[in-house]
């Protein structure tokens, strides 16, 4: 137990320094999280798990798509011809409104046992005690030998505390069009630098081919965001789960930095120059039908889009490659995460966990990992499947050789204010590339939000 | 007189038990909740952490009037007057239109009326994103049209432009609410004795003249209450703007509904909630001037 | 110019502009059902545009009717939404005949309640109405969908027939109370007769406002069992993608009941109208 918490400080490069003990995390659990585990441990103590007694595990997923459900069923059916007396509901509402659903459930207090857990909804979750401390069951589980350091430091990401089993990871790489490259007399983009000039070599709106699929809709600040960290690089930087820092700042925002300006001017020049006017409007599949549909040459997006690349064109007319550095010689780049959680309010803690941790053993994880294109969170996955140390993924195991050059780093997503943020900040950045308002005016926001946010709320990594 | 006042008694009772259930129902599902949920508009009522919800006055109401860079609620206000202002009109326009022409069966008008009812059969939400789609800036089937036509050059990106995204979804919602109007006047129209437009023949009345004095008064209450309801409802129907651009780009095709379910799924509800009471007292004023203006209510009495 | 060349030039340009518009209502179906033909997304996102499916595939609708639930949530959406407007036009028959027929105090007080009800939005409800829900055991579950959806159009239709019932000349009924009928039975011999067209326009506005409500079916049902269409539908926008074909294919499928619906109240509008013009 010992040796696991070190591996995850050490790997989490978390400040941890004020709770030296192995115990820390138990005592600072959310007290509806300590609840249960109490009320856990006197029914496991009344009725052991093999009693027989017939149960319902509801799990309810966010991130829906039906080929995604029918995956998990297949697990869960495993499950179920293993122990008769489980029954597995899996709950799968519309994307579009999963997660206003799912609020309403937990908020309710019934109806799941098992709820997926993402990166951007953790805080919330963790905040209002509607998921359990899973550390007990993970403590005493035979496979987390080979959980990855990834995995390791997401399941301790908020506050310390086993909130989630993580089921994989998206890492973003570059997608481009390799036959539109040699056509033009191209090599492979390594930087953003690379990337602008043979994007605005390849532009050409005539006959509509465009050089980048950019994300100007939901959630395109994440793509701003990548360029200012490798125009800085990850030295000043506070903590890469609150890379909006600066590291001894005090709260002081990477906004001021020359070298944001710097970024953002980039990234307009991008938009601008490299990629199709419409795109300010343009979310997910957009881009992704973007690239795939022959209008843009280039793309970055998640390991999930090989499928959908796979299917819709040739082999030999595009490539995954490692995502372009900046001029701090980094590439800098979320880790993004998902997983499951036990809720607070589960009336069969044992089961529940025992089935969550069934759906995260290396076979399971890596299967599912294999159909849903996301990156595993056991190291054996490669030896139990070929297929990440061979083709499209490989990339990936490349990237993850030099650590140094290729990190990861995140916005503040444990602050309570990143919820309003979410909202506001697409627009403002729309704002700013339809020139409504200047660099200085939007960096000024950015400032002035999470400065606030540090003021209102403390050091919250 | 015993026989009167028992009269009464047993219509005062009768009247009682036929409202009853209309009225219970929204009571209970409709009234409660509302009351309940716009509570939350005077606290800090924030899904981010609802361990620490407080009441805080009206302090989310000065927030939506405060001016500041990332604020565009006045935007929002005057979009929504565009919004429904020119759908509205469009809307009845065509619609009543359509319904006089409609009026007189012909050959194949039943199949007619079924067809160009099609658009009110599916959802709102799939209309826009079919819309969304048509409109698309680079494949679009909207833009491939008019070029063929020679009317543009290049693909327009119709919903990433400012100036023609609320515009577009203006375009998405006169479609789709055309047919519920040319149904209801159809049907009111229908329902027009036909005795009456004989007698003004007799009296030797022209066209234009049958359509003022006979028409327009003999479908007025269907006419006015059908108006105020679709501008209810059109103020209330987010789900078009919501697929279509959500609201951008930069905040330029928000309507004050789209505005607050963006307010709901970033989780501040104390927020959403204040839009809420907002939108619900801009109708009752605007329902209250149209009754009385129209003299609809005083001719009930 | 004589009246039969200026009649027929009238009637010539009247079906021009049926027509035009006709074309303008169905351009987006015709889209949608060439889209539900094509195999393919490539075919799909196409540009320059290919408008005609080639070849002509059914994998779409295959994919919806064997391998999804959709036969299946057309019948929840079938029976929740025909309950709803059954009940909710009967109720509104009810109130907004003495609404419209009988004086007495708080009438515009009344019509005022059932305005308001339409301008709420949904969303300032979603919380409270959850939880009032989930203890009326009302949650994820058809028959509690079906009661929201009465409650959601009783208003509406309430208003609506009001505005039929003032149409009918108040001699009518008043004849039939002469001849000793009671109130309930005038109104449902002898004045409900007369309104067909408006009730049936109102049930299938009743039915097809429920047929396509989406926001409380996602909220308030859990299990693929009981799903509606709509919300099968919003279940096709995927991450990445939308999955287009699948979508046509529902959507043009979710039209036939409602057309047949409509093809059936046409009927009743016509034999109200004659019942009415040969009594009024």
């Amino acid at each position: 137990m010992k040796k696991r918490r070190l591996a995850a400080l050490t790997m989490a490069a978390v400040m941890l320094t004020g709770c030296g003990g192995g115990g820390t995390a138990e005592t600072t659990a959310a007290p509806a999280a300590g609840e249960t585990k109490a009320a856990a441990e006197t029914e496991a103590a009344a009725a052991p798990e093999a009693s027989g007694e017939a149960i319902t595990i509801t799990m309810v997923e966010s991130l829906t798509s039906p080929e995604r459900t029918a995956v998990i069923r297949e697990i869960a059916d495993k499950y179920q011809a293993d122990h008769p007396n489980v029954t597995i509901d899996i709950i799968s509402p519309p994307l579009e409104n999963a997660d206003a659903k799912i609020t309403q459930m937990l908020m309710n207090g019934s109806g799941a046992d098992i709820v997926e857990v993402r990166d951007s909804t953790i805080t919330q979750y963790a905040t209002n005690g509607w998921i359990a401390d899973l550390g007990k069951y993970i403590d005493a589980w035979d496979e987390k030998a080979t959980l990855t350091e990834s995995a390791n430091e997401v399941i301790y990401y908020y506050q310390d505390t086993a909130y989630m089993v993580p089921y994989g990871f998206y890492q973003r790489g570059l997608f481009y069009r390799t036959d539109w490259f040699e056509e033009k007399g191209l090599k492979q983009p390594e930087t953003w630098q690379e990337l602008y000039d043979s994007g605005v070599a390849v532009t050409d709106p005539a006959n509509s081919r465009y050089g980048y699929s950019f994300r100007g809709a939901t959630n395109g600040y994440q793509y701003a965001d990548t360029i200012y960290w490798s125009w800085i690089g990850m030295d000043k930087l506070a903590d890469p789960n609150a890379a909006y820092f600066l590291k001894d700042g005090n709260g002081a925002t990477i906004f001021t930095l020359p070298e944001a300006k710097e970024a953002l001017h980039f990234y307009k020049d991008l938009f601008k120059n490299a990629c199709p006017p419409d795109s300010i409007a343009w979310g997910f599949s957009e881009m992704v039908q973007g690239f795939v549909g022959g209008t843009t040459s280039m793309l970055i997006q998640d390991p999930e889009v090989i499928a959908t690349c796979s299917a819709d064109m040739q082999d030999d007319q595009w490539a995954l490659v490692p995502f372009p550095k900046g001029p701090s010689g980094q590439a800098v780049f979320p880790n993004g995460f998902a997983g499951w959680g036990m809720t607070s309010f589960t009336e069969h803690p044992d089961e529940t966990a025992d089935f969550l941790l069934y759906l995260s053993n290396s076979e399971n994880n890596t299967y599912f990992a294999k159909n849903y294109s996301t990156i595993p969170i056991h190291n054996n996955a490669a030896e139990k499947d070929t297929y990440f140390s061979e083709g499209r993924f490989a990339m990936y195991m490349d990237m993850a050789k030099e650590p140094d050059v290729y990190c990861h780093a995140a916005y503040p997503q444990m602050y309570e204010a990143f919820a309003t943020y979410k909202t506001e900040v697409d627009t403002m950045y729309q704002k700013y590339l339809t020139d409504e308002i200047t660099d200085d005016e939007l960096l000024t926001w950015l400032d002035e939000f999470w400065t606030k946010a540090y003021a209102d709320e403390g050091q919250k990594w | 007189m015993k026989q009167k006042s028992k009269l009464r008694n047993r219509r005062t009772w009768f009247i009682f038990f036929m409202v009853l259930p209309a009225v219970l129902i929204p009571m209970i599902f409709t009234y409660y909740p509302m009351v309940k949920g716009s509570m939350m508009a005077f606290q800090s009522y924030n899904l981010m952490n609802v361990k620490n919800i407080k009441w805080i006055g009206l302090d989310n109401f000065k927030k939506l009037f405060t001016h500041s860079a990332s604020n565009s609620f006045y935007t929002t206000m005057l979009n929504t007057v565009k919004w429904v202002g020119i759908s509205l009109f469009a809307q009845f326009t065509i619609g009543f239109g359509l319904a006089l022409l409609l009026k007189k069966r012909f050959h194949g008008s039943g199949i007619y009326q079924g067809l160009i009812f099609f658009p009110w059969a599916v959802s709102g939400f799939i209309i826009g994103i079919m819309w969304r789609w048509m409109f698309n800036g680079t494949s679009g089937v909207i833009n491939d049209i008019l070029m063929k036509l020679n009317l543009i050059s290049q693909p327009v990106g119709w919903l990433a432009d400012k100036s023609t995204a609320l515009y577009s979804c203006i375009v998405a919602n006169i479609w789709y609410g055309v047919p519920f109007f040319t149904i209801m006047i159809t049907a009111a129209l229908r329902g027009v004795s036909e005795d009456l437009y004989e007698a003004a023949d007799v009296d030797g009345a022209s066209k234009f003249q049958k359509f003022t004095s006979i028409t327009v008064p003999s479908i007025r209450s269907v006419l006015l209450l059908t108006v105020l309801l679709r501008v209810i409802w059109i103020f209330n129907f987010p789900d078009l703007i919501y697929s279509m651009t959500q609201g951008g780009p930069a905040g330029s095709s928000n309507i004050i509904t789209s505005y607050m379910m963006q307010l709901v799924y970033s989780l501040d509800y104390g927020l959403a909630s204040a839009v809420g009471v907002l939108c619900i007292l801009f109708l009752v004023a605007f329902a209250a001037i149209y009754l009385s203006a129209t003299k609809y209510v005083q001719e009930e009495d | 110019m004589n009246y039969k060349t200026k009649r027929r030039i009238e009637q010539v340009l009247k079906y021009i502009v049926l027509a035009a518009f006709l074309i303008l209502v169905m351009f987006p179906f015709v889209w949608m059902l060439l889209t539900s033909l094509k195999g393919t997304q490539g075919e799909i996102y196409a540009f320059p545009v290919q408008y005609l499916p080639k070849p002509v595939s059914f994998v779409n609708y295959e994919a919806m009717l064997w391998k999804g639930n959709f036969g299946k949530y057309m019948l929840n959406s079938f029976f929740s939404s025909t309950v709803a407007a059954t009940l909710a036009v009967f109720v509104a028959i009810l109130a907004s005949y003495v609404i419209s027929r009988f004086r007495f105090r708080f009438k515009n007080v009344l019509l005022l309640f059932f305005l308001i009800t339409q301008m709420i939005p949904m969303f300032i409800m979603l919380a409270p109405l959850y939880q009032m829900l989930a203890k009326f055991k009302m949650l994820n579950n058809l028959k509690g969908l079906a009661f929201l959806y009465t409650n959601m159009m009783i208003p509406f239709s309430v208003v609506t027939l009001c505005g039929f019932f003032d149409g009918v000349p108040k001699s009518l009924e008043e004849a039939a109370w002469i001849d000793g009928c009671g109130y309930l039975k005038a109104l449902f011999k002898v004045v409900v007769p007369v309104i067909k067209p408006g009730i049936a326009a109102t049930f299938i506005f009743a039915f097809i406002n429920s047929w396509n409500e989406l926001f409380m079916a996602v909220m308030f049902i859990d299990v693929d069992a009981f799903k509606t269409i709509p919300v099968g539908l919003n279940g096709l926008i995927l991450k990445y993608d939308i999955k287009w074909g699948e979508m046509a294919a529902g959507t043009i499928m979710s039209l036939v009941p409602t057309m047949c619906l409509f093809a059936f109240a046409q009927k009743y509008m016509i034999e109200g109208l004659t019942a009415g013009s040969v009594k009024g």
